[in-house]
């Protein structure tokens, strides 16, 4: 039920939002604010549920699950174990960030602005706790129309463009994953005689080698195009760049992790003999990302492009970690998630400041800021570190931990991708370089430094990403058991057939 | 009829609403003939309308009843014919609001949709060749004058010179497919065809099966048979068009559904037919809609795309493929019907919403339509959470549960195309204060805007619990004509 409650608590809000918006504008920053650290509230609460005993491998520590389309074995099931607890607590945190990036940029139609931030937000609190196939889809699916409106109503100049270029691209790569999720549950009628989407269920249906494939290549083209997997990444810069900040937060942070999150939880366990066969292949792309990314990044004029391009780098490590499927490899993914969801996400907010001051993104524009703002540089110093991957910060672990891993796998690989470490040091060095030293920019007049609610909001990040790098242990244990579960294949375990039905 | 050829109580019962339509058809042309003014003969077709809905209740009790031999009352048909009247009493509460405040006469145009409406109810519970081609001709022939109902506009005119044409010769295929089916099987019963095609003379039989279907195509718009789609469409009136889109397609694709689903033989002999109008359909309605600016003309093409995808369904098994096309043929009604009924809305006889241009700002100057047409398109485009994402993932479940692989892998790739085309309205409606066409007056026009209301809390309930409404047609797709 607590699961159901944390769904509905951002759609509430945001209604609410919108609401107080139609009655005074500033209020409805402070509603949604509100919202997200009730959000938080009831994360941390989750934190200290005690594991359900259920009869089916992993461990999980929420339930919710009710009849939904019942005729077709689609039900409303959702479920929390390690993995989900690291990722809703990520959302949560980033929702917080966003709300208060956007807290003086957004002028026009503030309610409605809240309101479709804080729908993108249950959008991806569901997909991370569904475990139900078709209800995964759904939200996965439902996450991207608020943030296609909010890329189309309160983006940039070309944000028309992007926007439905992001929706088109994502939606054709879901488009192939529904394909792929009916035909599982095809197969699971074919071999158990009913229709079942349930998670356990498909995990269990045996597939022949033909259709393991080709369903693989159908889920993986789902979540290739939302990570973004190296080729796949046409929409990313766009999108980004053209995304209002709390939309860019939003999507960094966010979005592209629910692509990680499928190949985790959905893909690999799901199709583990396929996935033997053409991994390699899936590593080799995203060790391709990775330089790809760093190179593009180093090369942009814009500062929300470069960081965009960054993440493509990024989460090319998440994804070489996730398919090293090495103890070591996974645990490196998820630190990467979490460092990169509140890095770049930071970063973004940093962007958003910085043109609240200038007016501008150009990098060309800027220039000599530290002396303007001296609070601001330092804070985005640090972020730029982690970006790099200075030991010390969280963003280290993560790579390190995928290298390790991906050294006991294909040691080739491992040493070209630690190549990334050192092209990401030049575009972090790059953005610092040409937003805050050099000589001061002449267009740029008095500007206050960053205030209270900035330099908090940044604080927190910084925080967050120091104590995950100098003591990530609590976080590797609290992903564990999530981890080698799916490691030792999920599925493997029989579970009583007639308890995903409901029986008492 | 029963055992012995007399007309009982249940057979009145089970035919209550086709009656209490035909009773409003004699209603209304009354009405005319007195001199009532036009807002009287709409009410009273709205009210015959609304009997005709409230029938069904005694019509449901008594059903599994088949009224020898022409009619055949069971649970999918009922259901059916509900859909098309409850679409028809929407179009015509549209209607009325449509021609407010104009002048000349209309009241002709509130008969000659119910008898349409009355032809689609026969349609879709027909058992027998000569109650089909008679429920066609019955949508068909008022559809002419509908068509061309805005005399004074050149488009319209030839429109209805158009699908006059088109339509009869649609009707002479249909009629020699059938003439040619009997010749086959000696039977007139449409249920008796597609059993006893084994010992019929082949060449008979295919070709009266495929002058059948090219008949049926024709009305249903299928692609290589829709070049009239477009300039009907943007020709006609709005509630027209909404009619033709909706109603006069669905009673001929519940038939459809009714039969070929059903028997075995009759869909393997069409199968590959069906495959190839379904994929040329699907990619020829979604390119061809790409390219337009005229909304009525997208929304032509996009139906038959929509027709395209429920094709899929026809070769998979019962309850599967007839209750998912059910459940789509709901959310594409919903949806066809909010779409319409926005524009209409903001449309007069003589000036028609049509254009994109027209639509632009519609956020600021209209927010209640402007929420009804984007909830509208993305039910079309299937996004959640609207019904047209559970209708489209039902579909694709029927389909690839009869391993239709091909059609599943087109139905995707048009699915995205369609995204393009659906979307591009929201950014126009949603963009800066532009000073657009003053829409007109519309305080009064209640009536149209509680169905616009009605229909988009159905196409958002339905996206978020649509189980009650599959699990109901599943048991009524049991239970099919015999």
């Amino acid at each position: 039920m607590i699961l159901f409650v944390l769904l509905g608590m951002p759609i509430v809000g945001g209604l609410l939002a919108w609401v107080a918006g139609r009655v005074a504008a500033p209020s409805a920053r402070w509603v949604a604010l509100l919202s997200t650290v009730v959000y938080l509230a009831v994360v941390a609460m989750l934190w200290t549920a005690a594991p359900l005993e259920l009869p089916v491998p992993g461990h999980w520590i929420a339930r919710t699950d009710f009849p939904w389309a019942p005729s077709l074995g689609i039900r409303f099931t959702l479920m929390a174990d390690g993995i989900s607890m690291l990722l809703l607590t990520l959302t949560g945190v980033i929702a917080l960030v966003a709300v208060a990036a956007s807290w003086r940029s957004v002028t026009r139609l503030v309610g409605a602005y809240y309101l479709t931030l804080l729908w993108t937000v249950a959008g991806v609190t569901g997909a991370f706790v569904a475990m139900d196939l078709v209800l995964f889809y759904f939200f996965l699916e439902l996450l991207l129309l608020p943030l296609y409106f909010l890329i189309a109503v309160w983006g940039r100049e070309k944000r028309r463009y992007a926007a439905i270029k992001f929706l088109v691209c994502t939606q054709a790569g879901s488009l192939a994953l529904l394909v792929g999720i009916l035909g599982l549950g095809y197969a699971h009628d074919q071999a158990f005689g009913f229709w079942s989407f349930n998670y356990f269920d498909l995990l269990r249906t045996p597939l022949s080698p033909a259709m393991q494939l080709w369903l693989m290549i159908a889920f993986f083209l789902g979540f290739a195009v939302k990570l973004p997997v190296f080729g796949l990444h046409g929409w990313l810069p766009d999108a980004h760049a053209e995304a209002p900040v709390g939309g860019s937060v939003l999507l960094a942070s966010l979005a592209l992790k629910v692509g990680a999150y499928g190949f985790l939880r959905f893909l690999i366990p799901l199709f583990p003999e396929s996935v033997r066969q053409g991994g390699l292949v899936v590593m080799i792309l995203a060790v391709a990302g990775i330089l790809y990314g760093g190179w593009q990044s180093y090369g942009q004029r814009d500062f929300k492009r470069l960081v965009a391009y960054t993440s493509l780098s990024h989460m090319g490590f998440v994804l070489l970690g996730i398919f090293s499927w090495t103890e070591l490899g996974l645990q490196g993914a998820m630190i990467g998630i979490l460092a990169h969801g509140v890095g770049t996400g930071a970063l973004f907010a940093v962007a958003g400041m910085v043109h609240e001051r200038t007016g501008t993104y150009e990098l060309a524009r800027m220039g000599g800021l530290w002396a303007r703002l001296p609070r601001l540089g330092g804070a985005t110093m640090a972020l730029a570190m982690a970006s790099l991957g200075l030991p010390g910060l969280a963003n280290f672990v993560g790579e390190f931990l995928v290298l390790a891993g991906v050294w006991q796998a294909h040691p080739a690989l491992a040493v070209v991708a630690s190549a990334g470490l050192v092209v990401s040091v030049i575009y972090a060095m790059k953005l610092i370089q040409e937003v805050f030293h050099g000589p001061l920019a002449p267009e740029v007049g008095v500007i206050p430094d960053a205030g209270l609610r900035e330099l908090g909001l940044l604080a927190g990040c910084i925080a967050i990403l120091v104590w995950m790098g100098l003591c990530p242990g609590p976080v590797l244990r609290a992903g564990e058991p999530a981890l080698r579960d799916l490691r030792n294949g999920g599925g493997a375990v029989e579970a009583s057939p007639d308890w995903e039905r409901g029986a008492p | 009829m029963g055992k012995g050829g007399a007309v009982n109580a249940i057979d009145f019962l089970a035919l209550s609403p086709l009656l209490a339509l035909a009773a409003g058809v004699t209603g209304t042309l009354l009405t005319l003939a007195v001199g009532c003014s036009r807002r009287v003969v709409f009410r009273v077709a709205i009210t015959a309308l609304a009997i005709a809905l409230g029938l069904m209740a005694p019509a449901w009790s008594v059903a599994p009843h088949s009224i020898q031999p022409l009619f055949v009352m069971d649970g999918l048909g009922l259901f059916f014919t509900m859909l098309i009247l409850a679409g028809a009493l929407a179009v015509m509460v549209l209607s009325a609001d449509y021609f407010r405040g104009v002048p000349g006469p209309a009241g002709e145009y509130a008969c000659l949709l119910l008898i349409a409406a009355l032809g689609g109810c026969v349609v879709s519970t027909a058992a027998h060749m000569a109650s089909l081609f008679l429920g066609m001709e019955l949508i068909g022939i008022p559809l002419y004058a509908l068509i061309a109902y805005r005399r004074d506009d050149r488009n319209g005119l030839e429109a209805g010179i158009k699908y006059l044409v088109l339509a009869g010769m649609g009707s002479a295929l249909l009629l020699m497919g059938l003439a040619l089916l009997y010749a086959a099987t000696g039977s007139l019963q449409i249920s008796g065809l597609f059993s006893s095609g084994a010992d019929a003379e082949p060449v008979w039989m295919y070709g009266g099966l495929a002058l059948t279907l090219a008949g049926l195509a024709f009305k249903l718009a299928l692609a290589p048979l829709h070049m009239w789609t477009a300039d009907v469409y943007q020709g006609a009136p709005m509630p027209v068009t909404a009619f033709i889109a909706t109603v006069a397609k669905g009673s001929v694709l519940a038939f459809l559904l009714r039969y070929l689903t059903l028997s075995a033989g009759g869909a393997e002999l069409a199968a590959g037919a069906l495959t190839f109008l379904a994929a040329l359909s699907m990619t020829a309605g979604n390119l061809l809609a790409l390219r337009q600016t005229n909304l009525k003309r997208m929304l032509a093409y996009s139906s038959i795309a929509h027709l395209g995808y429920l094709m899929i369904v026809v070769p998979a098994a019962p309850p599967l493929a007839t209750a998912s096309a059910g459940f789509y043929l709901v959310a594409y009604f919903a949806a066809m019907l909010a779409a319409f009924g926005a524009l209409g809305m903001l449309s007069s006889p003589e000036a028609e919403a049509q254009n994109l241009a027209d639509l632009r700002g519609l956020a600021w100057r209209r927010p209640g339509l402007a929420g009804v047409l984007i909830v509208a398109m993305l039910s079309l485009a299937g996004i959640p959470p609207t019904a047209g994402f559970f209708g489209k993932l039902y579909v694709l479940l029927a389909g690839v549960d009869s391993g239709q692989w091909l059609l599943v892998v087109v139905l995707v790739v048009n699915s995205v195309i369609g995204l393009c085309y659906y979307l591009r309205l929201i950014p126009v409606i949603l963009a800066g204060r532009a000073m657009a066409r003053p829409a007109r007056d519309f305080s009064s026009a209640w009536g149209s805007a509680a169905v616009l209301i009605v229909l988009t809390l159905l196409l958002i309930v339905l996206g978020l619990y649509p189980g009650p409404l599959m699990a109901w047609l599943s048991r009524l797709a049991g239970l099919g004509p015999g």
